[in-house]
């Protein structure tokens, strides 16, 4: 069978100690026996190590941060698809989704296609609004509640016991021991990522994951569970493996049918003693690990492209158990002029 | 007078690497065109004829801008430290 | 040969970090005329700085809103929220619309009275109404939104002396999910102290209970909560219509949509997450009309909002005053308008462009106003166009609250223009002098002279 020929235009490229999802996702899709294609990077950063991967991103261009509005960002979408004909674009980070899912139109209407979850899927599962997520679905989730201000948190102090989860908007969490960490954590988080921010209960047990895409319907068309094997001090996986495990699909299946969930996601789960599974986080976008997905026999990245494309994809049924992923770090030897090129053009 | 550091290298584009350091700069275009003339070896006078011919500019003005730039460099120690006047 | 514009020279490292704050570093655009007319000329005209209203902003945000209501409810009616802006000409511009006036103390009372506003189109809100203001709201009809129980029973007491009878709503505060819950205005659905206050004004029977009012909050961002709010309220409607056989003549859902300003610390900017006014009133008016209160029966919808009113059609103007570096080697701009005339700049990341044409450049750079004062920031580190001495900006939604909040101090308040539908500017305000500051001072005999 002929591969068809994409423009895919994808952000995440920063695979660093803690990666985001791009050179995964861009792995899944050269991979691909259907997909020919060329890959556009979207960096923030100079540093970010995919701009100067060249076997896995063709060309990158700079784009301002999603902070700055959706006009400017744009506007620079519209220069790079004259230039590049972008078929699908894949944003990977949280903190892009929302401004790419307001834009779906205006990028439809430029010729790009996106395959991502609708704004009110996205809304309700905030991390503040996770208690009444969990009581609309049906589905176990730790007390959380969100805060402007220390003062808000001694307000309900009583309402938790320590530990407590400091969570930001987008990323970042940490387990503070007392009101004095919650406080510390509260400045550094909100600094980064503003208000609010959100308490929740420390549940004790594993932490177990599912990385799945729906596809808008209600149907689950890919999903894996995975638990890592170990964790760096920044709480990201070091090395995983699949699990096979009938619980954890069935609360994916569960939660992408009756939410009709459209594009990837990555369910985060604490496995308590009792065996009882608490949903802790939906992350709206496929993780970092995904290429473990793909290895197992899910090309999640694939499947996401061609929905994107309005093909018909089969649901994937299996998945390899016990398949492993080991992260490790590399030292990419780099050409000063490409620096240059992309600090100075926004180009590489 | 002002010299610019013979190691730093300054490409077309506005960046500027210094090697000595591992830092790198960009310019926008009238900090290019200066820092060009200095390293051509023009003293403050001159620089401010060849930029009042293509700019419009008084000398006060580019007077005041000139130091504040060139303050700039020498705190990034692009220049050279025993080049002061 | 003509000249090219001369920028500042600059070198910046470039970011070796990860992540940048700013990413791309994208161009402020300038923004050099309102409603077609230049910026320059304004200010050359009435002064630096200068603050600009667009009358032809006004009247079309009102039409917006007025329509996305009225297109999905049969009776709606706004009422200027006088506190957000009361300076006349922007009351009547809004009058001159159709809305009423809602107002907050005698002085604003006054305010609408004087402005020719009728008696009974104006709404009396606020904790704080003398005996002297409720005898003349009852008299001239107004509508008394009740506040606290002392109040009641001012007005009970009024009513005992005229053979009018009051018209009154009461103020209800409600837990709508969002944080945080105002308590301190009005009375509370929860705890069944706003039903208490409705069944003694039932039983007095000397007064009109002829409405409910609620005003959730400020700079609400989320639909949801006013849909939670109007439920609670057609729920009284509904347990007094049911008990006391009496319609009420109208819900008044206040204010507090988010205005496109970005607040501080808010990571998207407002332009992407202020909700449309057609959010807003699709959440209060399907709320109502699937609330139990019988469709003959459907009260009138009164509307509040402030802000999202009024915001985008102000704007700031003014100059450029000096250019210095900070101690970490950070560029300062100072300008020529502080946060005494711009007293949002506490809450927003207001949105400041140059008024003339700029290159693609800009650094980094923290705004100072004018005032020997160090809280005087109008933006702290923002990705700046390099403007210089004498250069123009102009910093835009400054509508809301900045010309009723704003205090003579250090400097005198500026002029204030109003840009007319065909673009023609009309003062409205005169700037202040040492003469209208002197002349509300009396210096006693014994001070009037010194030997230095």
């Amino acid at each position: 069978m002929e591969k068809i020929k994409l423009n895919i235009a994808l952000s995440g490229l920063n695979n660093i100690d803690s990666p985001g999802p791009g050179i995964p996702v861009i792995r899944g899709i050269r991979d691909s026996t259907k997909i020919d294609a060329r890959i556009i990077g979207l960096a923030y950063d100079n540093l970010e190590p995919g701009p100067y991967m060249h076997e896995l991103v063709d060309k990158t261009y700079k784009v301002p941060y999603p902070s700055d509005g959706v006009e400017p960002l744009l506007d620079r979408i519209k220069y790079i698809q004259e230039k590049e004909h972008v078929d699908v674009l894949i944003p990977n980070f949280d903190s892009e989704l929302f401004t790419f899912m307001k834009s779906e139109k205006v990028l439809r209407d430029m010729g790009i296609r996106t395959f991502l979850p609708t704004l009110q899927q996205f809304e309700e599962r905030h991390k503040s609004n996770l208690p009444q997520y969990g009581e609309k679905y049906g589905v176990k989730v730790p007390y959380s509640e969100p805060i402007g201000s220390i003062m808000d948190f001694r307000k309900i102090e009583e309402k938790f016991d320590y530990p407590v989860v400091v969570k930001g908007k987008f990323y970042d969490a940490y387990i503070a021991y007392d009101l004095e960490q919650v406080g510390i954590y509260f400045n550094k988080i909100a600094a980064k990522w503003g208000l609010p921010i959100v308490i929740q209960e420390f549940v004790r047990g594993t932490e177990v994951n599912v990385v799945a895409l729906g596809d808008g319907n209600g149907n689950t068309v890919g999903a894996v569970p995975m638990r890592k094997t170990y964790i760096t001090d920044k709480g990201k996986g070091w090395g995983g493996i699949t699990l096979q495990d009938p619980a954890m699909l069935d609360l994916t299946h569960k939660i992408i049918s009756q939410t009709h969930w459209r594009g990837g996601m990555e369910l985060e789960l604490i496995r308590t003693a009792a065996n009882e599974l608490y949903m802790i986080e939906i992350n709206p976008r496929l993780p970092a690990w995904v290429y473990l997905a793909v290895a197992a026999g899910q090309n999640l990245p694939e499947a996401l492209v061609m929905l994107a494309m309005g093909m018909e994809v089969k649901p994937f049924t299996h998945y390899e158990v016990g398949k492993m992923f080991i992260r490790y770090s590399y030292d990419m030897i780099c050409d000063l002029k490409e620096f240059e090129q992309l600090s100075t053009k926004g180009e590489l | 007078m002002t010299r610019i550091k013979k190691n730093i290298a300054i490409s077309d584009s506005g960046f500027v690497f210094d090697p000595g350091t591992g830092d790198s700069y960009s310019l926008n275009p009238t900090g290019l065109e200066i820092v060009q003339l200095i390293k051509s070896g023009k003293d403050f006078q001159q620089v401010l004829a060849e930029m009042s011919i293509k700019y419009e500019v008084d000398p006060e003005s580019f007077e005041r801008y000139y130091y504040d730039f060139t303050t700039t460099l020498k705190q990034l120690r692009l220049t050279e430290s025993d080049g002061e006047d | 040969m003509t000249k090219l514009t001369f920028e500042r020279p600059i070198i910046q490292r470039i970011n070796a970090g990860l992540p940048s704050k700013y990413g791309m570093a994208h161009k402020l655009e300038p923004v050099s005329h309102i409603d077609g007319v230049s910026i320059k000329s304004l200010l050359e005209s009435y002064g630096s700085p200068l603050v600009i209203i667009s009358e032809s902003t006004i009247r079309k945000t009102y039409k917006t809103a007025h329509r996305a209501f009225s297109s999905r409810y049969p009776k709606v009616q706004f009422a200027w929220s006088y506190k957000t802006n009361y300076l006349n000409a922007v009351c009547n511009v809004f009058h001159q619309e159709g809305a009423w006036a809602e107002v907050v103390s005698g002085f604003e009372y006054e305010k609408a009275i004087a402005n020719g506003v009728p008696g009974d189109l104006i709404v009396f809100n606020g904790p704080d109404k003398s005996r002297e203001d409720l005898s003349k709201a009852i008299k001239n009809g107004s509508l008394i939104h009740i506040d606290h129980f002392d109040e009641l029973y001012e007005i009970i007491s009024l009513s005992k002396e005229s053979v009018l009878r009051p018209k009154v709503a009461i103020r209800v505060n409600m837990n709508t999910g969002i944080y945080p819950q105002w308590d301190r205005f009005g009375f509370n659905y929860e705890n069944g102290e706003a039903w208490d206050a409705l069944n003694r004004i039932m039983a007095s029977k000397q007064l009109d209970l002829v409405g409910l009012h609620t005003h959730i909050g400020t700079y609400i961002m989320t639909t949801e909560a006013y849909k939670v709010a109007a439920t609670k309220l057609a729920d009284l409607a509904v347990r007094i219509e049911k008990k006391f056989g009496q319609a009420l003549q109208y819900l008044d859902l206040g204010g507090g949509f988010a205005s496109k300003n970005t607040l501080r610390g808010a990571y998207y900017p407002g332009t992407d997450t202020a909700p449309s006014f057609d959010d807003f009133a699709e959440a209060i008016t399907s709320a109502l009309m699937s609330s139990e209160i019988k469709p003959d029966h459907l009260p009138l919808l009164i509307l509040e909002t402030g802000r999202a009113m009024i915001d985008d059609a102000g704007y700031l103007a003014g100059t450029v005053i000096a250019n210095k570096r900070l101690a970490d080697g950070r560029r300062a701009t100072i300008i020529d308008a502080g946060v005494n005339l711009l007293f949002t700049a506490f809450w927003y990341e207001h949105d400041i462009r140059p008024v003339e044409p700029v290159s693609e450049q800009s650094e980094d750079t923290t705004i100072y106003g004018p005032l020997c004062m160090n809280i005087d920031v109008i933006r702290g580190n923002i990705m700046f166009p390099l403007l210089k001495k004498g250069d123009h900006y102009v910093i835009r939604r400054v509508g809301a609250y900045n010309n009723t909040q704003w205090l003579q101090f250090i400097n005198m308040r500026p002029n204030v223009v109003v840009l007319d539908g065909k673009g023609k500017p009309h003062l409205i305000r005169k700037a202040e002098t040492l003469e209208t500051i002197n002349s509300q001072e009396i210096t006693p005999d014994h001070l009037a002279k010194f030997d230095l």
